[in-house]
């Protein structure tokens, strides 16, 4: 999973605009780049790769393989528990994979790119949505994204840290329906 | 680690099989969708029986969005049949879709349980449903409707003549 657009250019991007680039440390060692102004945190991450469609792609020939196998010749394809562990490690991939694009498509259909500004705006959205939530436990808020084709819906979720910040802890995109505009 | 410092990770931080099951089946139930997709996963891949049971909290309060409850079909399709097909059953008539076209991915993979009663009568639903559809709709996808007629598309021939018989 990378990101195509230089996380620099971002944080550049990001200082501008008046927020700090920080990292933060999780209890398993994990570091995690975040968007910071005011007590709210960002990772930017779940902006510039999982909502850019930027989850890597799950094996489609190994799927439609197993998925060949299976319906073919069910007795070999249960001879080996390989196989069905295999087909259940690529369908996850493959949901995460197709959720990840769906949201850049409603992304792009807003009129925003995978771009520096195109990320910066959404980080700027999540760190002005965190300062108006009032969290005491993780809570859900829904928030509209102005783009310049069209409204972006937003859900986000946030928790408050040990130390009081505001942390996204989720980000989805609403998929606009058919015959909305 | 703790629920919610794990959901400060995004989904590939987070090793799954380290995990015990109820904090997976609590990751399930989380608004992190990426994470709850995975979660749910490695409980199906442990053989664990909450997941039927997290799979079936999953569909029947619409929990997530509509891949995590693609997901959450396969994985009760996997351990408890007879309670995704009645689902499945009750969904195919005006469920979405993006689910229309899930459930119908996973009927060709599982053809023969579909071949008979009580799948059969789930095929004749999305065959019926189809009909409503021409080549332009994004779902259900174009390969997975045609792989859906060469697999069970006999059966048309058998609806025409049930309506045709009712109607006379």
């Amino acid at each position: 999973m990378e990101a195509k657009i230089n996380p620099t250019e971002v944080g550049k991007k990001l200082r501008l605009q008046g927020s700090e680039i920080v990292v933060v440390q999780a209890s398993n060692g994990k570091t995690i780049t975040c968007a910071k102004q005011g007590s709210v945190l960002v990772p930017i991450d779940k902006v510039a790769i999982y909502a850019m469609g930027k989850v890597k792609k799950y094996p489609e020939e190994e799927l439609r393989q197993l998925q060949e196998l299976k319906q073919k010749d069910r007795k070999r394809f249960d001879a080996s528990r390989e196989n069905e562990w295999r087909l259940k490690e690529i369908k996850n991939l493959k949901h995460n994979y197709e959720r990840s694009q769906e949201m850049f498509e409603s992304i792009k259909k807003s009129g925003l790119a995978d771009s520096v500004d195109g990320i910066s705006t959404i980080i700027a959205h999540l760190l002005f949505v965190g300062e108006e939530v009032d969290v005491q436990s993780p809570v859900r808020h829904p928030s509209k994204l102005e783009g310049p084709l069209g409204n972006l819906k937003v859900l986000s979720t946030w928790t408050v840290l040990p130390d009081g910040m505001r942390y996204l802890s989720s980000l989805n995109i609403i998929p606009k329906k058919e015959n909305e505009q | 680690m703790n629920i919610n410092e794990l959901l400060i990770l995004t989904e590939d931080q987070i090793d799954y099989s380290s995990l015990p099951e109820n904090t997976l089946e609590q990751l399930a139930f989380s608004d992190e969708l990426f994470i709850a997709t995975s979660a749910l996963t490695e409980l199906s891949m442990r053989n664990s029986p909450c997941a039927a049971s997290v799979a079936w909290e999953i569909l029947s309060h619409a929990h997530g969005d509509h891949h995590l409850q693609a997901r959450a079909v396969e994985v009760l399709f996997e351990v408890n049949r007879q309670r995704a097909m009645d689902w499945m059953e009750q969904q195919v008539p005006e469920c979405e879709l993006f689910m229309l076209n899930a459930i119908m991915e996973l009927i060709i993979e599982n053809e023969s349980d579909f071949k008979f009663e009580p799948g059969l009568s789930i095929t004749h639903l999305i065959i019926e449903r189809l009909a409503e559809f021409d080549e332009e709709t994004r779902f259900p996808h174009p390969a997975a409707k045609s792989s859906f007629l060469k697999h069970f598309g006999y059966l048309r021939a058998g609806f025409a003549v049930s309506a045709h018989h009712l109607a006379a």
